[in-house]
């Protein structure tokens, strides 16, 4: 413990320097603004800054990187709260409960919930990546596919807390994420299925698309479709940033977020998407007013992004104890190490302590700076959103929308999707029926299809029900869906009690 | 059905689109002929929509050519025709939720021809990319865009456009190095 503290003593020290600083800051702020645009996804903001660590040292050049990591996975809660557009798949979760928030005119308490969790969940998943990285990582090596698989089926659960009274309407959501992820080469066979000929849609179906179209686009079309050219000023919006009691009521929820954040993230694939739509799960679930979530509850917002930024932490364990990437971001560090002739893996710890423990506190700092620069930074995004005119905004989201579909893979295929995605979510708004459920569905389909097969090639079926985790996983999640019913079941029961027992005293 | 699926694979998907679209008319009349279906008919056209997207789905897997193999228990239609036969069910449930009036009759629309003027302007935007590339393309996509919403001011209406397309080349192109689409009109040009 106390070498430990003095290791991280030490990487603080390493940082006390002019460059370091301005580097964590350029980072973030690089990060921030990447994460915001829709398109440009944490793992390309660092990928696109990584020759220019190659004039650096290798703790400036990996500070440089973390800081980006951190402030992208932030960066896309902006444009989730503010225009309904999450910057990154991740955010997608922010946008539930913040962009209801942002309408109701409460911006700055959504976007200070989202800044001051994303701050709580990098920090508290750094903590747990110090203290606990060896046995964690040692816990992700026992898991199999059949434990991958039932931690999917885990997060598909989640599908009862999205839908809320629509959930028949959600299930079938969720399938048509499920389906359309079964588009592109499979993964087995390497059969092409449901490609149409189009040679874009070889690698499936891309998430930025789906998710740009469905939230942004759909929100859009749906406004335009009410827009009368009155009032069409923004409402008037509160800036003011959330009192520390506020974030004081949501201690547990940041908590609880960013924990499962980081033990979420540690899965190689996982990363921070599933991690937000399960967390938020969890939050609606222990929360007295299950009811606000969807409709802009702040345990909604702080959920998403604690267990977003979480998830760095989590999946630096397994970078940095086995060389395995926890996520997409992860992978490029690692190629940003291996150019600095770094290799992780469990020597690190012990040959290069000093390179770990800077990089440990590069993340503290990191989140920081984040934190001051989100309170500068984000307010004046908000402003920008809210006081444009709606004829000069709506046109601005379409416009970036198209642009961030066609960046991801540069391929016009994409953007014709995105805009079909942005069509389907308009009718599914005004039908209700929820759009998140796709994206539920985009995001764990082939995860599960591929750990499913996995599984099978591995042990057979026998590995869903004699392997003790999966059946523990399996469990959980038949809970998750089954407990809910009884208790409504019970409270409908009550209530007709009740009610009878009110006629006969009438 | 391995004819069928077969028959839908190497189908161009534009006469499986004109296909869809005419089924689904067909059903929108059918659900206007009920007076109780008429108030749902929105709801019942997008759970038909995708019940027919996923029947599509369903035959187009007799095409896959694969045989089961036997250390695997699965073939490639394994998993897609689970989350088909999983809609059944599910469908089922949804029509039935629609019909007893749990959610709602539907909303009536509004300006929906703007919705789908704006839509079609960015469909024909995107196909235009290739012959006045993306520059060009978008610009006049804002202007037609903000032009539909009232925007009356030309300052505005050139203003924007040429920021927006000053943001994309020096971010995306220059910064970023994300090459935007040229077009052939203008490659042709210089």
């Amino acid at each position: 413990m106390l070498e430990i503290l003095g290791y991280l003593g030490q990487g603080f020290l390493n940082l006390i320097d002019v460059t370091s600083i301005l580097l964590v800051m350029l980072g973030v702020a690089i990060g921030i603004v990447g994460g915001a645009i829709p398109g440009i996804s944490p793992s390309m903001a660092v990928a696109l800054l990584l020759p220019v660590t190659y004039s650096l040292t290798p703790v400036q050049g990996i500070i440089l990187l973390m800081g980006i990591y951190t402030g992208a996975n932030y960066g896309g809660a902006i444009t989730a709260i503010a225009i309904n557009t999450p910057g990154t798949p991740s955010s997608a979760v922010t946008s539930f409960d913040g962009y209801p928030l942002c309408q109701q005119g409460r911006t700055g308490e959504a976007m200070g919930i989202a800044l001051w969790a994303s701050v709580a969940g990098g920090i508290i998943s750094t903590i747990i990546l110090i203290f606990f990285s060896i046995p964690l990582s040692k816990l992700a090596l026992k898991f199999w596919p059949s434990e991958y698989f039932a931690l999917c089926f885990m997060g598909l659960t989640t599908v009862a807390t999205l839908g809320g009274k629509q959930w028949q309407k959600a299930l079938a959501a969720v399938l048509l994420g499920l389906l359309i992820n079964t588009m592109g080469v499979d993964p087995i066979y390497g059969i092409r299925r449901f490609t149409f000929g189009v040679t874009a849609l070889y690698d499936g179906i891309p998430m930025v698309p789906v998710l740009i179209g469905l939230f942004a686009l759909g929100e859009v079309f749906s406004n335009l479709e009410k827009f009368n050219g009155e009032g069409e000023k923004g409402k008037a919006v509160d800036y003011k940033w959330p009192p520390f009691s506020m974030h004081w009521k949501l201690k547990w929820s940041y908590i609880r977020a960013s924990v499962i954040g980081c033990v979420i993230g540690i899965f190689p694939g996982a990363g921070g998407t599933i991690a937000s739509f399960i967390s938020y799960d969890v939050e609606k679930r222990l929360s007295k007013h299950p009811e606000e979530f969807g409709h802009g509850a702040l345990a909604g917002v702080s959920a998403g992004e604690a267990a977003d930024n979480g998830s760095i932490g989590g999946a630096m364990v397994p970078l940095l104890s086995l060389g395995i990437p926890g996520s997409a971001t992860a992978a490029v560090l690692i190629g940003a190490l291996q150019i600095h002739d770094i290799t992780p893996g469990p020597e690190l710890f012990t040959k290069q302590p000093d390179l770990v423990y800077t990089l440990f506190a590069s993340m503290f700092f990191a989140n920081a700076m984040m934190a001051f620069i989100g309170v500068i930074g984000t307010k004046g995004f908000a402003r920008l959103t809210n006081s444009l005119p709606k004829r000069i905004l709506y046109p601005m989201i379409v416009a970036f929308s198209i642009l961030g579909s066609y960046a991801v893979e540069r391929s016009v295929v994409h953007v014709i999707l995105c805009l079909a995605f942005g069509l389907l979510g308009w009718l599914m708004k005004k039908y209700k029926y929820p759009a998140s459920p796709v994206v539920l569905g985009v995001v764990l389909g082939k995860l599960m299809e591929n750990n499913f097969s996995r599984a099978l090639m591995v042990s057979g079926w026998s590995s869903f029900y004699t392997r003790p985790f999966t059946i523990i996983l399996f469990i959980i999640s038949i809970a998750a869906i089954v407990m809910p019913m009884i208790s409504d079941h019970r409270k409908k029961k009550a209530g007709t009690l009740s009610a009878d027992a009110e006629e006969d005293v009438d | 059905m391995q004819t069928i699926g077969q028959f839908l694979t190497d189908l161009n998907p534009a006469f499986l689109l004109l296909g869809f679209a005419a089924i689904m008319i067909v059903f929108f009349f059918l659900f206007g002929l009920n007076k109780k279906l008429k108030a749902y008919r929105g709801q019942m056209m997008v759970i038909t929509g995708l019940c027919l997207f996923f029947l599509l789905f369903f035959l187009m897997t007799f095409a896959f050519k694969v045989r089961k193999a036997q250390m695997i228990h699965t073939t490639a239609a394994t998993v897609p025709r689970a989350w088909i036969f999983l809609m059944i069910p599910v469908a089922i449930m949804v029509i039935t939720s629609i019909l007893n009036g749990k959610s709602g009759t539907d909303e009536p629309f509004g300006r929906w021809q703007l919705t789908l003027g704006i839509a079609l302007a960015a469909f024909v935007s995107v196909f235009l990319f290739e012959y006045i590339g993306y520059y060009l393309s978008s610009a006049l996509l804002l202007v037609l865009m903000m032009f539909l919403l009232r925007e009356r001011k030309v300052a505005v209406l050139v203003g924007v456009p040429v920021g927006w397309v000053l943001f994309t080349y020096f971010v995306f192109a220059k910064l970023l190095y994300i090459t935007l689409p040229i077009g052939s009109l203008w490659t042709g040009l210089f």
